[in-house]
């Protein structure tokens, strides 16, 4: 696992931005993560995806600073999480993956109470989170409460929340979820934008299709550790040529897909035909 | 954001040089709290209001209906300065009422407002310091306390001033600081130890009890205080004198004020003022140094981690359930036996249905309170049947559970998650009344059943069967009620409905309001013919046969009587 990092950037010179080394972390007996090894570069847009309860939230959260409660190393443009949290914080910017905000705020008063907390001019911010908003096209429920919005509506506040002070590490977990079609497209256009001026984007989601269309590099991960990790041409290249649904399919479960399709057909004629069909 | 809410961050804002060096971000403080106010103002009162209401109405100025309610109830609480002569007596019964409303309207407040689980997701990834963030959530208690302690005890503050004149108002600011202390202390310790003896799933679930407590509490007050303060039972006697009066919280801070206004030195006196000042800095101390940090971990467990996997239950049969058994009694297979075991789960799953229905449980507690008051004492010789002076309040007794399943009844069709009732509308279902009776017989294996088990065993072991022509006919009227407001409510499949703000449609309240009148019509009839055992009997057999003739009606009811949520289409 090692060499492969040096695929992306066989000079030395270049500091990544997010390292993360031998990173473990346990929910009272339930161990999530098992020692995960990563460095991430400038510019590079990762796809972090695994199945449900891998760990990819968990990993995001730790990064952001969230979770302190670790072991291992975690270090965003060479400062430790561990140490100086703050500092990371300003750093980043944080989309989380459920539609988490006070949703009896309006946009406009959320959006300047998170301006505050970034240290950005209210006036500055108001110019900014306007201009997302309306792209968006929600220009005209700037002073609605969010009580009334649609899942994809608070995603797009969510998304430019977690934009707005111009972070350079940008985490996203599931972004895309309850967006439709059209704000799917934009905001893929718009973090492949992003990349290009230079800013680093960690993705974690499930949606195969988006994922290996947008990211520069796949980690996927499995049981808390890491399973395959290169660009989707060099995991191609390894397994076969599959689809990255089909590459995760046989990375991540543990029996064909196949099988248990059958096991379901099986059981509308559980009572008389199951011996004969498992034998 | 509003005066009150203006006014009060600016007054726990002037410290702000001291918050600045304790290493607190004085704008971003600022603009945390500004957010959690216009927040406040915008969730609905807690007060009394047990259920989320689905309203497309957004929640405004909720500050001041909440001062207009606790200034109500700070009014009130000015009678106990008026009754008997003894300040000891008056100020223990205050601080009394003082702690329990703010601890528990402050417990029910606690996971609702201050603790806002979003606070992870939204705060801690921005640049915030610790420091910045715990001083704002404890500035926004200390704003929301003293938004309801404040309106609390101004009325009784006034009062003092009359009574007492300006040392007397002192010393009482002093002990109502203290005991304020001790309430924020008791609220930590219950949360504290409902997390240690149960699972943080459950502590919603014990929340809501508790809320459930409380409301049944301020009902069963306000029924029994004035009934205690005509019995002037509490005047005869001297509390000082009780050995056990120590046990007592709100005792400590009355004898603290009494010490220091005009001192008597009786020992239970000293003890209690030394304990006034004792317990709540220990308390404070506890909370800081052992509790907070404990607290702020284990509060984090409730709102859960999406990366925690679910609990593996073992595979395997599970044990038949009380609702199984019955449902396999009373109901045929099918459609019916769905509705009874839907309903009987929803029922006692269901957080809204509960806090709708299970405060019944109270008022008939308090019901029977009540009337023991009125009969000054109760004896078993209250309940002979053969004194006609006894048959009113064993009638109540007997109608005691129609509060409860006409609170069932009128609840059965809403919920929040309505829009499940999907299934219904896909289901090939012949009968959709079917399934309406399969839920109305839940209501009375769940509401009935028990009740009138142990009414009827008291009753025949006190009466022998001279009990059971009344018993037959309170059962028959309470069922046909039952099924009379079903018949009428039951357009809607059970669980099917959105709860809105009237509750339900409207008119089901207006028929539950109904149905106790009939109710109390019914007990008014049985009590005149009470002694006609044949008349009662005859009228047991009527109601039994109206009970299945409507049964039927609703059996037979077709689909396109059924009504479903206008949203569901």
């Amino acid at each position: 696992m090692e060499k492969m990092y040096h695929y992306f950037y066989p000079m030395e010179s270049i500091q990544p931005v997010i390292e993360i080394s031998n990173l473990h972390k346990s929910y009272s007996k339930n161990q999530v993560l098992k020692g995960i090894n990563l460095n991430v570069y400038p510019g590079q847009i990762i796809g972090y995806i695994g199945p449900n309860g891998a760990g990819k939230s968990t990993t995001a959260k730790i990064i952001c600073g969230l979770l302190s409660n670790f072991e291992g190393e975690v270090r965003v443009k060479g400062i430790s999480v561990k140490e100086n949290p703050l500092a990371v914080k300003k750093l980043i910017g944080y989309v989380p993956e459920l539609a988490e905000l006070y949703e009896v705020l309006t946009p406009h008063e959320f959006l300047s109470f998170m301006a505050d907390l970034y240290e950005i001019p209210r006036q500055q911010a108001e110019e900014r989170f306007t201009k997302m908003l309306s792209a968006f096209g929600l220009s005209n429920n700037l002073h609605q409460r969010m009580e009334t919005f649609s899942k994809g509506m608070r995603q797009k506040v969510l998304i430019v929340s977690g934009l707005m002070h111009n972070p350079e590490v940008i985490i996203l977990d599931e972004p895309l979820s309850g967006l439709d079609a059209n704000s799917v497209i934009i905001v893929k256009e718009l973090l492949s934008k992003l990349a290009a001026s230079g800013k680093t984007i960690f993705y974690s989601s499930h949606m195969m299709d988006v994922v290996e269309k947008i990211s520069d590099r796949i980690v996927l991960i499995n049981h808390g550790v890491i399973a395959a990790d290169g660009t989707i041409e060099e995991l191609r290249a390894q397994k076969g040529n599959l689809s990255l649904e089909k590459i995760f399919a046989n990375l991540t479960s543990q029996g064909a897909h196949s099988d248990v399709a059958a096991e379901i057909m099986d059981a509308f004629d559980f009572i008389t035909e199951t011996k004969e069909s498992t034998a | 954001m509003n005066f009150i809410n203006a006014f009060l961050l600016s007054l726990f804002m002037k410290p702000a040089g001291f918050y600045k060096r304790l290493g607190v971000d004085i704008t971003k403080l600022k603009s945390l709290l500004t957010c959690k106010l216009i927040m406040d103002d915008r969730q609905p009162f807690s007060f009394g209001q047990s259920r989320q209401k689905e309203t497309k109405e957004p929640v405004n100025n909720s500050t001041w209906l909440a001062l207009g309610v606790y200034s109500l109830m700070g009014l009130l609480f000015i009678i106990f300065f008026f009754f008997g002569e003894s300040p000891i007596l008056h100020f223990t019964a205050f601080f009394s009422i003082y702690i329990v409303m703010l601890t528990l309207s402050l417990i029910i407040d606690f996971t609702r407002v201050l603790i806002d689980v979003r606070d992870n997701f939204i705060i801690l990834p921005k640049p915030v310091n610790d420091r910045t963030f715990l001083v704002a959530r404890i500035l926004h208690i200390a704003i929301h306390i003293s938004k309801m302690a404040i309106p609390l005890f101004l009325p009784a503050a006034i009062v003092v001033i009359i009574q007492h004149g300006i040392g007397g108002l002192a010393a009482f600011l002093l002990a109502l600081l203290l005991a304020t202390v001790f309430s924020i202390f008791l609220i930590n310790a219950t949360y504290l130890a409902i997390l240690r003896f149960s699972k943080p799933e459950k502590f919603k679930s014990i929340i809501n009890y508790l809320q459930i407590g409380f409301t049944i509490l301020v009902y069963g007050g306000y029924q029994l205080l004035p009934r205690l303060i005509n019995k002037s039972l509490l005047e005869k006697f001297d509390l000082n004198e009780l050995p056990w009066i120590n046990a007592v919280p709100s005792y400590w801070f009355a004898s603290l004020w009494q010490m220091v206004t005009q001192p008597v030195w009786i020992p239970n006196l000293i003890i209690g003022s030394f304990l006034a000042i004792g317990m709540p800095v220990a308390g404070i101390y506890l909370v800081v140094k052992v509790f907070a940090p404990a607290f702020n971990q284990k509060l984090s467990l409730i709102s859960g981690t999406s990366d925690n996997a679910p609990t593996l239950l073992s595979k395997g049969k599970k044990s038949l359930s009380w609702g199984d058994r019955i449902s396999k009694w009373i109901t045929s297979p099918g459609p019916e036996q769905m509705g009874f075991d839907l309903s009987w789960r929803m029922m006692l799953r269901s957080r809204e249905f509960k806090m709708q229905v299970y405060p019944g449980i109270g008022y008939i507690l308090v019901l029977l309170i009540v009337f023991m008051f009125q009969k000054n004492n109760l004896y078993a010789s209250s309940f002979l049947i053969n004194n006609p002076e006894n048959r009113f309040g064993i009638l109540v007794v007997l109608y005691s559970p129609a509060l409860l399943i006409m609170a069932a009844a009128s609840q059965l069709h809403l919920s929040q998650s309505w829009k499940a009732s999907w299934i219904y509308q896909m289901s090939p279902a012949q009968k959709p009344g079917q399934i309406i009776n399969g839920s109305i017989k839940a209501v009375i294996a769940q509401f009935m059943i028990l009740p009138f088990l142990l009414i009827g065993i008291s009753g025949i072991s006190l009466n022998g069967v001279a009990m059971l022509p009344s018993l037959l006919l309170s059962a028959g009227m309470q069922t046909m009620m039952l099924y009379l407001v079903s018949l009428i409510n039951n357009a809607y499949l059970p669980f099917s409905q959105p709860i809105t703000k009237s509750g339900g449609d409207g008119t089901s309240v207006a028929n539950g309001i109904l149905a106790m009148i009939i109710i109390g019509i019914i007990v008014f009839i049985h009590w005149g013919i009470f002694s006609n055992i044949w008349l009662v009997l005859t009228l047991a057999v009527v109601s039994l046969s109206i009970t299945w003739l409507i049964h039927k009606r609703i059996t037979n009811k077709p689909w396109r009587r059924i009504s479903f949520a206008k949203d569901l289409a």
